[in-house]
């Protein structure tokens, strides 16, 4: 599995670090629901507790979202992807890599963590069947070196999920 | 007895209310078990429908405590007055006597606010009553941390600083008004929002700064001379940006 994988590991700017203080206290004042935030120190990485929706395929499971801001957020998206294991869902792979095109080509900086955390919950909410994507393994293998889901060429084909 | 009742009109009542002999013997034998020396006063109907009686409580503290007889005493509990926070229901039957109303009326209430006095800065009242069960203390400089800790819980900001004010001013990208200082920036350094989307629905503000960088940063910009065309990261209206030099 390549969860650890993590972008170039430069600093946050200093407009990145005043954004995400700001992104952090709003989300301690009303943390959008389902998610829960683990407290700690790096402001650059985030590990955001995920529970699945009640009358859903996911509900009761519980899932670990791992945000890791670039340098300069939030001109280019959070790396976002799921822990291992990953839930079972035709959009995301098993190395935890999730194809949502809000975290690649549709960020815009008027998306939050916690925007796309409601994204992402949507998206689980929407599965019609716990199952992984047709090119998990051949996509998995590919990125066995710790590649980044951002260096991914994605191809949005189904907008349905 | 008789020749020293004072005959005071009761309440609401027009003639003087005379109450029969045995009543003023009981309530002289009923004084006697508590003490005539805790008697402080007495009112009325020869001295005896209104008492008051002084009680020391377990810190050697003197309390009054003034227990009114009705008409049909002691058929009907007494009512009582006291310098205390609140009085707890009395415990009373037909065969009651005054010295159970004395052991009923125990308080460590005041024990409590005397912890208070001695180990907080009371800034005021400074000369409480027994009533008072309220007070002010001082809290000095890290109380809102340490309450935020305790609680674990980020305490909310004023709400002059709500979100609704934060899009009025603060920039739309970096969530602040003003920018860093940072020679980085150059003349933007420290600048405030220069940038509104004409979009009058949105009108959100932002750093032309920001603007720019995030324009520069995504495939679907175009630039012509000096200027780049874009979509406002809100409302998708098309803005336009300087390009100014560093």
């Amino acid at each position: 599995m390549t969860s650890s994988s993590s972008p170039s590991r430069k600093a946050l700017s200093k407009i990145a670090c005043n954004r995400l203080q700001k992104e952090l206290a709003e989300w301690q004042m009303s943390p959008p629901s389902g998610f829960k935030y683990r407290v700690s120190d790096n402001l650059q990485r985030w590990v955001i507790e995920v529970t699945g929706a009640a009358g859903t395929l996911y509900a009761g499971e519980t899932y670990q979202l791992q945000v890791d801001f670039p340098e300069h957020y939030p001109m280019e998206a959070p790396q976002v992807i799921f822990l291992n294991p990953a839930p079972m869902h035709p959009h995301i792979y098993s190395n935890g890599h999730i194809c949502l095109d809000i975290l690649y080509d549709s960020w815009s900086p008027a998306m939050t963590v916690s925007s796309v955390c409601i994204s992402i919950l949507s998206m689980l909410s929407s599965s019609p069947a716990k199952q992984r994507p047709q090119d998990n393994d051949r996509y998995v293998r590919n990125c066995r070196n710790g590649r980044s889901p951002k260096e991914t060429r994605w191809w949005f084909h189904d907008d349905k999920v | 007895m008789a020749e020293v009742d004072t005959g005071l009109p009761r309440e609401g009542n027009g003639e003087a209310a005379r109450r029969p002999a045995a009543f003023y013997s009981s309530v002289f034998a009923q004084i006697e078990e508590v003490g005539w020396d805790r008697l402080v006063s007495g009112k009325g109907d020869g001295g005896v429908s209104c008492l008051v009686f002084r009680v020391l409580d377990d810190q050697g503290r003197n309390h009054l405590l003034e227990i009114t007889l009705p008409m049909n005493y002691p058929a009907c509990p007494p009512s009582l007055m006291a310098d205390v926070p609140y009085l707890p229901q009395l415990q009373w039957s037909k065969s009651s006597r005054l010295k159970d109303i004395l052991c009923q009326f125990q308080e460590d209430y005041w024990s409590i606010m005397d912890e208070i006095d001695k180990v907080l800065w009371v800034v005021n009242p400074t000369k409480p009553a027994y009533a008072m069960s309220h007070c002010r203390i001082a809290l000095g400089n890290k109380f809102h941390e340490n309450l935020s800790t305790v609680l674990d819980f980020a305490l909310p900001p004023p709400p002059s600083v709500n979100i609704e004010d934060d899009k009025q001013i603060d920039c739309g990208i970096c969530y602040v008004k003003h920018l860093p200082i940072d020679d980085e920036l150059g003349d933007h350094s420290g600048g405030t929002t220069d940038y509104t989307c004409e979009n009058p629905s949105c009108s959100r503000s932002f750093h032309s700064i920001c603007l720019r960088d995030w324009l520069r940063s995504i495939t679907t910009t175009r630039q012509s001379f000096d200027v780049l065309f874009g979509n406002c990261p809100y409302c998708s209206e098309p803005v336009a940006v300087k390009i100014t030099d560093r």
